[in-house]
């Protein structure tokens, strides 16, 4: 069926009837029967056009076939027969162990909220996460108001100076902004789309305090985008001395949905790096991202491999904010 | 959002489907908005994906109840279409042939379903029809005192129609349901156009082959509906 050619000209149907309409009127079918040009022809098409209006005249409902379907359509993927992994069961991670999930500089109510949002970092590429297998359903509703939503964190986000591109974390943190303010950071942007998840990494820096990576990701088709949540449960980031994510600390804002991307920032601490050292070849291989929704238990476990890789200059003097902020971790020795 | 910012800048594409004609696979008056939405669905866009949804999944299961098929097993059957139509949208390459596409997995759908459910049909009609009557005496026997004569030849009319072989009878109902032209038959049942021509013409021979016999219901008479 690969790339039929169908009549859909409306004139070529026509034409067709036409040549029907011309055929003689004696015309004779292969089996003999006369082609029915008389008038009880006509009778007997014209009653099946009614009999079969009439029989076909009670409204289909779609609200129920949809929903048996919608979750089939779902794992079916994009175009490319990108197929999302079945979710399988388990209870939904919040957190990794260990590792501090926000900065001191946010408030209870605020860390309360972004509690689910806000996820540490795997230890290894090798713990594949189980993870809650509901099925999806579409709300419609929440996704409005998760669009509203999304409208009001951009717009206070934008007022404060917090550009889209350019996610530099939480407000507050003194070293942030003037790494941002003095453009300290090497900007990246590199992008890999694998199984309907786009990533996009945005900036990075690094010097003996703090290796920061800004990234953004989000679906981009329909299995994929009305997601809120992007982690990545397994990754390995290294540079040419070895591992970098021995352990660390993102945080995320939770993203619109609907096709909008979240966008985190993660710490990994001090790199603890011989002063020679000027640039940092860094690769990072993205293995497991799961997709979950903002209230919702129900949630996406894809396994891919998204690649990037990046030189980054180290900053042996670190930027230090006006007030001395502190690092985020304490100092690793590799 | 963008396919809700699609579906406001063309309002036509949430009109019900069912206002439309049933056969209407080139939808006048608003190709614009049917290429958008139909784009959308390719994308994978969900509002798309779902007007589209509404738009064909009716007229699919009308085509398998039509077609003689319960409707526990016609919904089945258009839900199956849908999916596989939304499976193998790559292969599609003129999404304008979209409608006559979708028939076409429909209908084989409708065929599979039907060969599984009564094969017996496609081995032994004549006996099959001679029965047919007999087997559902609600349709011409139950309350004959209400049943008007026009009611009586509608239901024998649909209860051979129900009596024809899948063969014949699919072609029927596209022919004179979904008000597909010759040539569009052919395609979906992956005939030549003569084949499609001459299946009908056999199709409507033995309608009237039978409805002669029924004695109630003439040629001369035509079926009064």
């Amino acid at each position: 069926m690969d790339s039929e050619q169908y009549p859909h000209d409306e004139r070529q149907a026509r034409q067709m009837n036409s040549f029907e309409s011309h055929l003689p009127e004696n015309a004779v079918g292969l089996n003999g029967a006369h082609e029915a040009t008389d008038s009880s022809q006509e009778s007997l098409e014209s009653d099946l056009r009614a009999l079969f209006a009439e029989q076909a005249a009670e409204p289909i409902a779609t609200d129920a076939a949809w929903a048996r379907i919608a979750p089939r359509l779902v794992q079916m993927g994009d175009a490319n027969k990108e197929m999302i992994t079945m979710p399988v069961s388990g209870p939904m991670p919040t957190q990794t162990g260990g590792i501090h999930t926000m900065m001191n500089t946010t408030s209870d109510k605020q860390r309360e909220r972004q509690a689910p949002i806000s996820v540490g970092v795997s230890n290894s590429t090798s713990g594949k996460r189980s993870v809650q297998a509901d099925r999806r359903h579409w709300g419609w509703r929440r996704r409005a108001l998760t669009a509203v939503a999304a409208v009001v964190v951009a717009a206070a986000l934008m007022g404060a100076g917090y550009g889209a591109a350019s996610y530099f974390g939480w407000l507050g943190n003194p070293k942030l902004e003037k790494i941002e303010a003095e453009h300290h950071y090497t900007t990246l942007n590199q992008t890999q789309t694998q199984q309907g998840v786009q990533v996009t990494l945005d900036w990075a820096y690094a010097d003996p305090g703090d290796f920061y990576l800004s990234y953004h990701s989000m679906g981009v088709t329909v299995a994929t985008r009305d997601y809120n949540n992007y982690f990545w449960m397994t990754y390995d980031l290294r540079d040419q001395f070895g591992e970098i994510n021995q352990g660390g600390y993102t945080s995320c804002q939770e993203g619109p949905g609907n096709g909008g991307a979240q966008y985190c920032l993660m710490d990994m601490g001090a790199l603890n790096l011989p002063g020679s050292v000027s640039t940092l070849n860094v690769t990072l291989e993205i293995s497991t991202i799961m997709l979950a929704k903002g209230g919702s238990s129900h949630t996406v476990t894809l396994h891919g491999d998204w690649h990037f890789s990046f030189t980054l200059p180290y900053h042996h003097h670190a930027v230090q904010g006006s007030n001395g902020f502190p690092p985020l971790l304490p100092t690793r020795t590799r | 959002m963008e396919g809700r910012r699609r579906l406001e800048k063309h309002p036509s594409l949430l009109a019900q489907p069912e206002a439309s004609a049933p056969g209407a696979s080139n939808t006048p008056g608003a190709p614009d908005a049917d290429a958008a939405l139909l784009e959308g669905w390719r994308r994978g866009d969900e509002q798309c994906v779902r007007a589209v949804f509404d738009q064909y999944y009716p007229r699919a299961v009308r085509l398998a109840l039509l077609s003689g098929l319960p409707p526990d097993a016609a919904h089945d059957c258009a839900q199956e279409a849908f999916l596989r139509a939304y499976e193998r949208r790559a292969q599609l390459a003129d999404l304008k042939a979209f409608p006559l596409w979708f028939h076409r997995i429909a209908t084989r759908q409708i065929f599979d379903m039907l060969a599984r459910r009564r094969p017996e049909r496609e081995v032994s009609l004549d006996a099959f029809a001679s029965t047919e009557l007999a087997e559902q005496p609600d349709v011409t026997s139950a309350q004959p005192e209400q049943a008007t004569l026009a009611g009586e030849r509608r239901a024998l009319l649909w209860v051979r129609v129900q009596a024809l072989p899948p063969n014949y009878r699919l072609p029927l109902v596209l022919r004179y349901y979904a008000d597909l032209s010759v040539r569009e038959i052919a395609v979906i049942l992956g005939i030549s156009e003569g084949a499609a021509r001459v299946t009908l013409s056999r199709a409507l021979a033995r309608l009237r082959e039978r409805i002669a016999s029924d004695g109630a219901l003439t040629p001369s008479d035509g079926v009064s509906v």
